[in-house]
């Protein structure tokens, strides 16, 4: 395995009685797809909100790149080189294709208070964000409004303005869920390619997906993770089966 | 300052204060319950004045024209509701700002139209003329009391009648679950209409019982309608208990501001220095601490948070 | 060319037609009417900056028209009266020179709207529409009570204040720098809207959270908006003095606030000339159905009411034939 990129340090988090997060350690190296699992009401989208900024952690810490990131905001940490999607597709619907993969090459390069060029002829901008859509197969669809795409190219476009973040560790919110079985293939050839690029942190229902993808997986019951291993390791794993696994097949 | 003359202005704040709430509960239920921001609320508090003083004028009875002015403010709550409000419901807040804001056009030029430019007056009643003298020789006038008295009664009302009745039951709901009460059956259109005519009456009541001690003149309804909403976005908006506290705070802190903030300034400034920098700042003070407040609680003292 | 650009180029060259014929025909009431058109709509342009392109629905804006609209008054009721204006210690003299005035005004507007703006965007929703309200009221009340200027009856400026090479007392003068003003900053903010930061503002108007994810902040973006925003409607405050030769507190007022949203929505939300076709039709209404009947303020609520109810997208948006957010 690399170098460790997110390293998440004991993190906790409580609402009112309820103990979403409890010492939560986990981390993501260099070259691979760490995926986090459990059933739901586990903790896991309160984790990857904790990740990417949206609440604070009420203890633990999280490393990313080296760099304690608790004090920054959501915009900083992406930033520094957090990409993510998003559960529910999030994206500017009045906009192209291109416009917003556009306004995510802008964000990566951190100059957005330039008030009398034209966004749409930036010829940077345009290049940038071309190269992005095609690596993604969205280049027959640039110019087509976002509120006229389907389910599918919605996520892909999402992946789309992650990457052109260019950034160094992806966090991934069950970017399978109701895509359907092509575009499930589609996009899990999409993630071993881009894994190479980038780790990522994947949240994921779909067992047979994250079986195949996965280098390593945390099995989250709780708000806590009870174990880390391999797919092997994982199937084979008691606590596992019994907490999580076994009431799937009930 | 006397302590006399501070008893009395903690007895106008209140005042003050528990017509802003019988104003503002109206509003603030609208907006909990229909999600609608309705500027035009002031016009229905100006409605139930000029149905009060017109009635009162007409057959000499004040009590009657308060009878009148709950009347004419719900059946006018009723026809608004019914031809523009509920078109309204599903817009953004921008469109309902606007189309209440045109309705506020509305109504002061037809009152212009039917009862002229200048204000009327509204006599109070015979019985409450006069002025009620406490232990130790301290007066204050005995309508003003009455209207405390018939403020908090209403605040109580209102407390019982979300509470513990089958309406409150279904206004409740509607706040907190909108499909969960159409799926209980209950007609979401009419109680929506109920809802709108029952705030709409407590302003047109509390617009009749402030009418008697200021004058009754179109545009009256504003500088309260503004208070107004002071008081439920400082109160949170949507929350009934929010509003009373809001509203009481509010009373207090703009009639004791300007009492009390030229007497302290006057301690280390010169008399008219004093009374003008106090005055200007008094009149600002409820502003300020509504600011304060959103800064600290972007939702209000009740608001749900986030 | 789009259609919405035809429109409203054909909107403005009617505008210049009307002006020039009531030039010819000696009519300087109409030229006096149509800049209070022309400068009303900049106030327009002004918030629709912040509310259609970043949905920051403020209703306080009359708050920097008023300020404007004083910046001017103090200015040049000290160098009417020969006395320095004391901050402090400092001696400020007064001034009667326009591009001076205009200066201040934008800067005293931006000044406020900064403050004003870092606490009003820790809200949104109606808790926004409020909180803008109530800082306008705050200087609205500030301005009565406060005796110095005028207090609640305002301040009156003897003559009109000086633009090098212009007379700005001949009617047709005036207008033509007002429309000059009113057309670069139409054009600023048109390359402002359409530029890498108006792109950002916009799509954080749409999805915060999106914009959030790409690295950049929502709050800086529609806080430079909000000051932007104010600044051009303080300078239209301060113009509007200058017609007017009057400053009061009732620029401050919260109908104020009310009436230049309406310009924006009444004709168009976030359309290049939606400002200048509402406050056209507005101060056309006022004027013409004010000679029939006294009581023209309820057309107007109807004709509003019907806009808002049937006609989304307001005038410009009917004519143009296509529908665009809100």
């Amino acid at each position: 395995m690399g170098e460790v990129v997110l390293s998440l340090d004991r993190l906790s988090k409580r609402f009112g009685a309820l103990l979403a997060n409890e010492d939560v350690s986990l981390d993501l190296c260099e070259g691979e797809i760490h995926a986090l699992i459990g059933p739901n009401g586990a903790g896991k989208s309160t984790l990857v909100k904790q990740v990417a900024g949206e609440i604070r952690p009420d203890g633990g810490s999280i490393i990313f790149d080296g760099q304690l990131i608790n004090g920054l905001n959501t915009a900083a940490r992406a930033r520094a080189g957090l990409g993510r999607t998003f559960q529910v597709s999030s994206l500017i619907s009045e906009f192209s294709v291109l416009q917003n993969v556009m306004l995510a090459v802008q964000g990566q390069q951190g100059n957005t208070f330039q008030f009398f060029r034209r966004f749409s002829s930036d010829a940077e901008l345009g290049k940038l964000a071309g190269q992005t859509i095609e690596e993604l197969d969205l280049q027959d669809r640039a110019d087509v409004p976002v509120s006229q795409l389907s389910h599918g190219e919605r996520r892909q476009l999402e992946m789309a303005c992650a990457l052109a973040l260019k950034p160094r560790a992806l966090l991934l919110d069950e970017p399978l869920a109701g895509i359907g079985p092509a575009g499930s293939q589609h996009m899990t050839q999409l993630l071993k390619k881009l894994k190479q690029q980038v780790p990522i942190l994947l949240i994921e229902h779909d067992m047979a997906a994250v079986f195949e993808l996965a280098d390593r997986i945390s099995v989250m019951v709780y708000g806590r993770i009870i174990t880390t291993g391999t797919a092997h390791e994982i199937r084979n794993n008691k606590q596992v089966q019994e907490a999580y696994l076994g009431q799937e097949a009930s | 300052m006397s302590l006399s003359l501070f008893f009395e202005q903690i007895l106008n704040g209140l005042q003050f204060g528990i017509m802003l709430f019988v104003m503002a509960a109206g509003l603030t239920l609208v907006f909990g319950v229909m999600g609608l921001i309705n500027l035009a609320h002031g016009s229905l508090y100006m409605v139930g004045a000029f149905a009060c003083a017109a009635v009162a004028a007409a057959t000499g009875s004040f009590w009657l024209g308060l009878v009148a002015s709950l009347a004419a403010a719900a059946i006018a709550g009723v026809i608004v509701e019914i031809v523009v409000i509920r078109r309204l419901y599903a817009r953004d807040h921008l469109d309902q700002v606007l189309a209440t804001f045109a309705l506020i056009l509305i109504f002061s030029e037809a009152t212009r139209y039917f009862f002229g430019s200048f204000p009327l007056y509204l006599d109070t009643p015979d019985i409450l003329s006069g002025a009620l003298t406490f232990p130790g020789g301290f007066q204050y006038p005995a309508y003003r009391l009455a209207i405390i008295v018939i403020g908090f009664v209403v605040a109580a009302g209102l407390f019982w009648l979300i509470g513990s009745t089958r309406l409150g039951i279904r206004i409740r709901a509607g706040e907190s679950d909108r499909e969960m009460i159409t799926a209980l059956g209950v007609d979401i259109g009419r109680l929506y209409t109920v809802v709108f005519a029952l705030g709409a009456a407590l302003a047109g009541f509390a617009g009749a019982l402030v009418g008697a001690i200021q004058s009754v003149q179109i545009g009256m309804g504003e500088p309260v309608l503004i208070l107004a909403f002071v008081v439920i976005v400082i109160g949170g908006i949507g929350s009934i208990p929010g509003a009373l506290v809001a509203s009481i705070l509010v009373g207090l802190t703009d009639t004791l501001g300007r009492t009390l903030l030229p007497i302290v300034f006057g301690t280390f400034m010169d008399n008219s220095a004093a009374t003008s920098t106090g005055s200007a700042l008094a009149s600002m003070l409820i502003y300020i601490l509504m600011a304060a407040i959103l800064v600290f609680r972007p939702t209000g003292l009740f608001g749900a948070r986030g | 060319m789009r259609r919405e650009t035809w429109i409203s180029f054909g909107f403005m060259a009617a505008g210049l037609f009307l002006v020039v014929a009531a030039w010819f025909g000696d009519e300087p009431f109409t030229i006096t009417l149509a800049t209070k058109v022309v400068i009303l709509s900049l106030a327009g342009v002004g918030l629709n900056l912040a509310l259609g392109h970043g949905g920051l629905v403020s209703l306080g804006h009359a708050a920097f028209f008023g300020l404007g609209g004083y910046a001017m008054g103090i200015l040049a009721s000290h160098a009417q009266s020969f006395e320095p204006l004391m901050i402090g210690a400092w001696a400020l003299e007064g001034t009667k020179s326009m591009p001076l005035i205009w200066l201040v005004a934008m800067l005293v507007a931006a000044l406020f709207a900064l403050p004003i703006g870092v606490l009003s965007l820790r809200t949104s929703g109606v808790y926004f529409i409020m909180i803008t309200l109530a800082f306008a009221q705050m200087i609205y009340y500030f301005a009565i009570s406060w005796p110095a200027y005028g207090g609640e009856d305002g301040m009156s400026i003897y003559v009109r204040n000086s633009f090098p090479g212009l007379n700005t007392l001949d009617p047709i003068q005036f207008f033509i720098l007002c429309a000059l003003i009113l057309a670069i900053c139409l054009v600023l903010v048109d390359r402002l809207v359409k530029s890498r930061f108006g792109m950002a503002l916009e799509a954080a108007r749409q999805n915060p959270q999106r914009v959030t994810s790409l690295g950049i902040d929502t709050f800086k973006l529609q806080l430079t908006a909000f000051v932007i925003s104010a600044a051009i409607t303080g300078l239209a405050g301060a113009l509007y003095a200058d017609l007017n030769r009057f400053v009061s507190p009732s620029m401050l007022s919260w109908q104020v606030s009310g009436e230049i949203m309406i310009f924006v929505i009444l004709g168009g939300v976030a359309r290049f000339a939606g400002p200048l076709a509402g406050a056209t039709v507005f101060i056309a209404l006022e004027h013409f159905l004010g000679g029939l009947t006294e009581f023209w303020q309820i057309w107007l609520g109807l004709l509003l009411l019907v806009v808002i109810l049937f006609a989304r997208g307001g005038i410009i948006g009917v004519l143009a034939g296509e529908r665009r957010h809100g």
